[in-house]
């Protein structure tokens, strides 16, 4: 008799526990964000203009951003995670940290941006585009 | 565009099934549900191999390599093809009806809790976009280049190294379409899903009961863990259904004894590897529940031979992937001082056992639930644990071991990782732990009682238990 009693306990509560946490994950989705636009289409569409500036033979570029402008603060998560989501749109362009390469994509602030280019050697040229991205060619190799 | 991208998976679908069938000829309906639920990863996994030996062709025509596949094998079961075997049907019972209608419920909910996180997040989580998306994409737009997805000049962060089941098919689903969308990676996220919920409920309703494989699966797809993850594009559910269909497949066999389930295990294992470097491990849990199956038995060396018939082509594909053109992976010592330095680290050990310990007992991770951890898991079997003699079957037996070679391997990964520890077990232990959760179900279920026959019910047997 206990033993049944336990066991209809038991299904009992499984059966509860998956219908109310099944239902309430689904609630907690409308935290994930919106259905207008998530960040990464966000990013897709910051970089549509410097995709096309960028000259088709290009396969890898280099990747500049605070963390490797020294004396600008940064937060390490942001920065990876931006790294992450530049690599992602740029696709089939590698984006190697370092501006070793002839072509550079730069995520600078401004007060970044103005650190850089005032610490710099070697000609560069460089392209602004909004949300504080640069598309820098070095000119001398 | 969602219907077409829904409709070209259906091709490496069906010709899953159609491959599972032709294996193993049995046309019980609820056997046929099972292989079905089999082709689902076996289809796509196969085909995303062959879409890899395609790639080095630099051709266009891979639709049409499909079709023909597709035809061939519909031409060859339709020449072979016996009536269904419709075995006596008991109706359903009161409790099989009301498990089946809750499990309807979870799956409705599922699938708009699916739709919500896919439109929230078309591109997935974290790992989507910085490894497998990423991937699919160097893939389909590189073109001929497609082979840069080896490149050294990866920050370690983009895994270039990681097995390429799931970007292959994303790649060969806009090959087909001509087109990238979002859609492709979404609809594959949801076919591993739902098929995971899919081949536990057959499975079960095979083994056991309706009432059993429906509680099963209740408990399998509410668990909020495994729904996120499941719809983020990762690859860590296609993984669970591999070595969930490989646990199942040697438990059919110790029930049917037929020796062509293992040449499937063999397949299934070699799909695991190529899926995620966790399917490596897997690969030496699978080779031991080999052992457990064939210790003793007559046709041991058989049963080996269908097992390594199976598994040689695919898996020699993978060595060749992983051996020749990946790069080396990142979550292995750089060298011997510093495994020494890593085993000989107590501490290392307190951190990751807490951090085991905390999963299990539910302390963080597995969904937010009583209902869902090692304690929960535990008191269920006391409760309904099946008094059987013959209980442990031998396939059940080499299920058991591969799970703990899984857990001992993973637990190994984090004691060795050169990655900082508190962070890799942070960003991974919940998510790698699905990977044996359908398994864990399957065996929790196959050795505890049916609801049905439990409750009182005006119909005494449940429905499917003539074949136990």
């Amino acid at each position: 008799m206990i033993r049944h009693f336990l066991r209809m306990l038991i299904v009992g509560v499984v059966i509860l526990s998956s219908i109310y946490q099944s239902v309430s994950y689904l609630i907690a989705t409308k935290e994930l964000g919106s259905l207008e636009q998530d960040p990464v289409t966000i990013w897709e569409n910051k970089f549509i203009k410097l995709k096309n500036a960028l000259p088709a033979e290009v396969k890898t570029v280099g990747y500049l951003a605070d963390w490797d402008i020294q004396t600008i603060g940064y937060s390490n998560g942001d920065q990876h995670g931006e790294y992450v989501l530049v690599q992602y749109v740029l696709s089939p362009v590698i984006a190697v940290r370092g501006i070793e390469q002839e072509w550079i994509i730069g995520n600078l602030t401004p007060k970044a941006y103005k650190k850089w280019w005032s610490t710099t050697r070697g000609e560069y040229e460089v392209t602004f585009f909004k949300h504080n991205l640069y598309l820098i060619h070095k000119i001398e190799q | 565009m969602t219907l077409l991208s829904v409709a070209i998976f259906l091709i490496p679908i069906i010709i899953g099934t159609l491959f599972v069938h032709l294996l193993w000829n049995n046309n019980d309906p609820k056997i046929l549900l099972l292989k079905f639920a089999l082709g689902i990863g076996t289809g796509i996994g196969l085909t995303s191999l062959l879409y890899f030996m395609f790639l080095f062709t630099h051709q266009a025509w891979f639709l049409f390599l499909l079709l023909g596949i597709l035809f061939l094998l519909g031409l060859i079961t339709l020449r072979n093809w016996k009536p269904l075997s419709l075995s006596k049907r008991t109706p359903l019972g009161r409790v099989q009806k009301l498990l089946l209608l809750i499990l309807a419920v979870i799956i409705i909910v599922d699938l708009a809790t699916f739709v919500s996180t896919s439109l929230r997040r078309p591109h997935g989580a974290w790992d989507s976009w910085a490894v497998w998306n990423r991937t699919a994409r160097f893939i389909y737009r590189g073109g001929e280049d497609w082979q840069r997805i080896f490149s050294a000049e990866f920050y370690w962060l983009f895994h270039a190294d990681y097995p390429l089941l799931v970007p292959l098919t994303n790649a060969w689903g806009w090959d087909i379409l001509n087109f990238e969308t979002l859609r492709i990676p979404m609809i594959q996220s949801g076919i591993y899903l739902f098929g995971s919920g899919l081949l536990l409920f057959s499975a079960l309703f095979v083994f056991r009961s309706i009432g059993t494989a429906s509680l099963a699966t209740i408990v399998l797809m509410a668990l909020p863990d495994f729904v996120v993850i499941g719809s983020s594009q990762l690859a860590d559910i296609p993984l669970a259904i591999f070595i969930a269909a490989t646990a199942i497949l040697f438990s059919l066999y110790s029930k049917y004894r037929q020796p062509q389930m293992m040449a499937l295990a063999g397949i299934t294992t070699a799909l695991a590897a190529w899926t995620k470097n966790e399917g490596l491990i897997f690969l030496a849990a699978s080779l031991a529940g080999l052992l457990v199956i064939c210790y003793k038995d007559k046709q041991a060396w058989g049963l080996a031979a269908w097992y390594f018939g199976g598994i040689a082509l695919p898996i020699l594909i993978v060595v060749c992937y992983r051996f020749i053109l990946a790069p080396p992976g990142d979550l292995l010592p750089s060298g011997w001082n510093e495994i020494w330095q890593h085993t000989t680290d107590l501490s290392r050990y307190v951190i990751t056992l807490k951090a085991f310990a905390g999963v299990f007992l539910n302390i963080s991770g597995w969904g937010y639930s009583a209902g869902y951890n090692a304690l929960s898991f535990f008191l269920y079997y006391l409760v309904w644990r099946r008094k059987d003699t013959n209980l442990w079957s031998r396939g059940l037996l080499a299920v058991v071991v591969m799970l703990v070679i899984q857990l001992i391997a993973y637990f190994a990964i984090y004691i060795l990782t050169p990655h900082d520890l508190e962070w890799h077990l942070t960003f991974s232990l919940d998510r790698i732990l699905l990977h044996i959760y359908p398994t864990v179900l399957f065996v929790l279920f196959s050795i505890t009682e049916d609801p049905e026959n439990s409750f009182p019910l005006k119909e005494p047997f449940a429905l499917g238990r003539g074949t136990r």
